[in-house]
């Protein structure tokens, strides 16, 4: 009998690279403190700080477009004060007036003798007016410009055009702020440095060596069709345990692991089963004894063994137990059992800003940072960095778990328009969550609008979406803008994550040029990504 | 269900404790939980240093809630000379010229239902009804006004000086906006 080759391994052992995490800046937490918990005030100091915020990056924006324009428009400052008959352009907080929307004066006047009706997927119908609002009041938009434009409401937009004679306001052309200024364009990631020690494994080229951030998103640990072989995998593979040589030095170029929602499943209700016997069993012992605890336990369980060598960052979902409004507070820690000790593993809100760093050049830290304990070195400008002077090239990766992407979904018309093309809209409109709070439940905010985007994220990533999708938005620029910090160019790479229970993928994202792999998880057999061969 | 106060042997007493007691009692009022008010009544009962940090924690808990009166040294253990809030004179030379403006708002008209309110009252309540500055249902017109500062919308410096004298800080018809209690 032959004796099989010997397994190669490689000469010196693989290492994680390590990126440092930094701070978020200060007004793009979306945590909220204890003493803006307060409820008393109205859901409109939301619009009116919205528009404060955004409305002079419009007025740049449309200036800029629409000031060469034949017929020489003005700009009209309060939008009730536009005269008939002359070319003029506005700016306002866009309202989408739906039948279909849900209405709480329908709620209450309904038949109460039979049930609910279920909630609509749609809320797009023919019947939509478009209106354009500010503090003084509001005025209807028509126009063939506005069919395929995709709007909701909350956007802050302007719009070029004439007040006809029934009071309608005729649109000609429509403008966003555009993409938000992102300092950290033009800094290049530092490439990997070839050491002796990088062996050439087949395949690997320079691209490889670099440092790569894993997104995943839809776990749903305890659903009904649970992947479980897939997490374990998944663990395994994030660990470096799984697959050959060339995997494992792959894995080793991932550098944190970003879930984005949904770990847990929603909770099996007896009700759901729709069928006499667990009732009559739960009615025997008194109690729901569709509940058990293994859920938790279990997830508990994977993310201590991810957390062992990886960073880890976990955002709520819409089937996490957390608060259904946004922005979501981070999970508790305690829940998690075994990853609570580690540093490395936070949990986030939802939705978040993660900033990373390259790690900074003495070896140690690298190793540190793996170790349980160890607490991610913040960007404190030590002395062993190389160039004090040079600004220091960051990422900065926006997450959320897909809850503002699905509620805008629910006021365009499908075809025309994607989830992908409402994610970049987003982008220019510079709001990651514009129909809140109109049909997205959302914390009563007094000072300021946190989903307002006040720097174009490098990495922007939906969870818990039907597909996966990837894009790289990017902008020129505009050297003839007022303001110098729009001017520079700026790009960033949208990635919609579909659910790891129905597709088994996880996404990497290169940090140096943004591009994607996607590893896909199957176990023959089981339905969730593998297929049913 | 209140428990015997603690005596202590040696009774110390600081400097400016009036001050202190006077302060330290205001959050006990505000306080409803009974035992809470149950652990400052303890702690007051003595001035001891060690009581002091126990006092601290209490403070900072307390702190948490809304405190009706605005007065900046309550946060300090420190005896601190208790700034006066000055009272408000209605009729004072320097809110003439916001009346004016306000009365330009208002349409340069004599307001009807408006018999017994003064000048100060027409200031305040187009202060509220301005758009520019925002709702103002749900808010005071202090958390407003700081509001507007802050969004660089200049809102007048009188409101602000209004809304720190010492009835402009308690009163609820200054402190709050023109539709509290209605809506």
């Amino acid at each position: 009998m032959a004796v099989a080759d010997p397994l190669p391994t490689p000469s010196a052992p693989l290492t994680r690279p390590g990126t440092t995490l930094l701070a978020p800046p200060e007004d793009a937490s979306f945590l909220i403190k204890s003493t803006d918990k307060s409820y008393k005030h109205q859901y409109s100091n939301i619009y009116f700080v919205r528009l404060r915020a955004l409305r002079q990056h419009v007025e740049q924006r449309a200036k800029r477009r629409w000031g060469e324009v034949a017929g020489s428009p003005i700009f009209v400052p309060r939008v009730l004060d536009v005269e008939k008959g002359q070319l003029c352009f506005i700016i306002g907080t866009v309202y989408m007036d739906m039948p279909l929307k849900p209405n709480v004066l329908e709620d209450i006047a309904r038949d109460r003798s039979i049930p609910a009706p279920p909630p609509r997927e749609k809320y797009h119908s023919e019947n939509d007016n478009v209106m354009l609002e500010d503090e003084s009041g509001r005025i209807c938009l028509v126009g063939e410009r506005l069919d395929n434009a995709g709007l909701v409401t909350g956007v802050i937009m302007g719009a070029l055009g004439i007040e006809t004679n029934n009071g309608d306001f005729e649109v000609v052309d429509i403008c966003f702020p555009g993409l938000a200024p992102q300092p950290s364009a033009g800094l290049a990631w530092p490439a990997p440095k070839k050491s002796d020690e990088s062996m050439d494994v087949d395949g690997q080229s320079s691209a490889g060596a670099d440092e790569w951030v894993a997104l995943v998103s839809g776990l749903e640990v305890g659903a009904a069709n649970a992947a479980e072989g897939q997490v374990q995998l998944l663990a395994e593979y994030l660990a470096g345990e799984a697959g050959g040589l060339s995997d494992q030095s792959q894995s080793a170029r991932i550098s944190r692991l970003i879930i984005a929602g949904n770990s847990l499943g929603p909770i099996q209700t007896s009700a759901s089963t729709s069928t006499a016997e667990p009732e009559r069993k739960s009615r025997k012992y008194g109690h729901d004894t569709s509940f058990t605890p293994h859920p938790t336990q279990n997830l508990a369980a994977r993310l201590t063994d991810i957390s062992r060598s990886i960073p880890v960052h976990l955002l709520p979902g819409p089937s996490d137990p957390a608060a259904t409004i946004l922005p979501q507070q981070p999970l508790p820690r305690a829940m998690f059992g075994g990853a609570a000790h580690y540093a490395t593993f936070k949990c986030e809100s939802n939705p978040t800003y993660i900033c990373v760093a390259p790690a900074h050049e003495p070896a140690t830290s690298s190793s540190r940072a793996s170790q349980p304990g160890a607490s991610t070195s913040k960007a404190k400008i030590n002395g062993t960095s190389a160039h004090p002077d040079k600004p220091e090239p960051t990422r900065s990766i926006l997450v959320h778990s897909g809850q503002p992407v699905d509620d805008m979904f629910k006021y365009v018309s499908t075809p025309p328009t994607t989830r992908m093309k409402l994610a970049e809209s987003t982008l220019r409109w510079r709001h990651v969550a514009p129909t809140a709070p109109d049909t997205l439940w959302c914390h009563p905010f007094f000072l300021k609008d946190p989903f307002v985007m006040a720097q174009t994220p490098d990495i922007y990533v939906v969870g818990n979406q039907p597909g996966f999708a990837t894009k790289l938005v990017e902008d020129d620029g505009d050297e003839g803008l007022e303001d110098e910090t729009e001017r520079s160019p700026k790009r960033c790479r949208i990635v919609l994550l579909p659910r790891f229970r129905e597709s088994g993928l996880l996404v990497l994202v290169n940090l140096r040029t943004l591009e994607i792999r996607r590893v896909q998880f199957a176990v023959e057999g089981m339905s969730a990504g593998g297929g049913d061969s | 269900m209140k428990q015997a106060k603690l005596v202590f042997s040696s009774k110390r007493t600081a400097s400016g404790t009036a001050a202190k007691k006077a302060t330290r009692k205001q959050p006990a009022r505000a306080s409803s939980s009974p035992t809470s008010s149950e652990a400052i009544v303890i702690s007051e009962s003595s001035d001891d240093e060690i009581d002091v940090p126990i006092v601290k924690k209490r403070r900072l808990a307390l702190k948490a809630q809304p405190v009706l009166k605005k007065d900046e040294d309550s946060d300090s253990e420190r005896p601190e000379e208790v700034r006066e809030k000055e009272t408000l004179n209605v009729s004072d030379k320097r809110w003439r010229k916001l009346y004016g403006e306000a009365r330009s708002k208002m349409g340069d008209i004599e307001p009807v239902h408006a018999k017994g309110q003064t000048m100060v009252n027409h200031i305040l309540r187009v202060f509220d009804l301005s758009y520019e500055y925002g709702p103002c249902v749900g808010v005071s017109r202090l958390d407003r006004w700081e509001r507007a500062q802050a969004l660089g919308l200049s809102p007048p410096p009188e409101v602000k000086e209004i809304l720190l004298t010492k009835e402009g800080s308690t009163d609820t018809q200054y402190t709050q906006s023109v539709f509290h209690g209605e809506v």
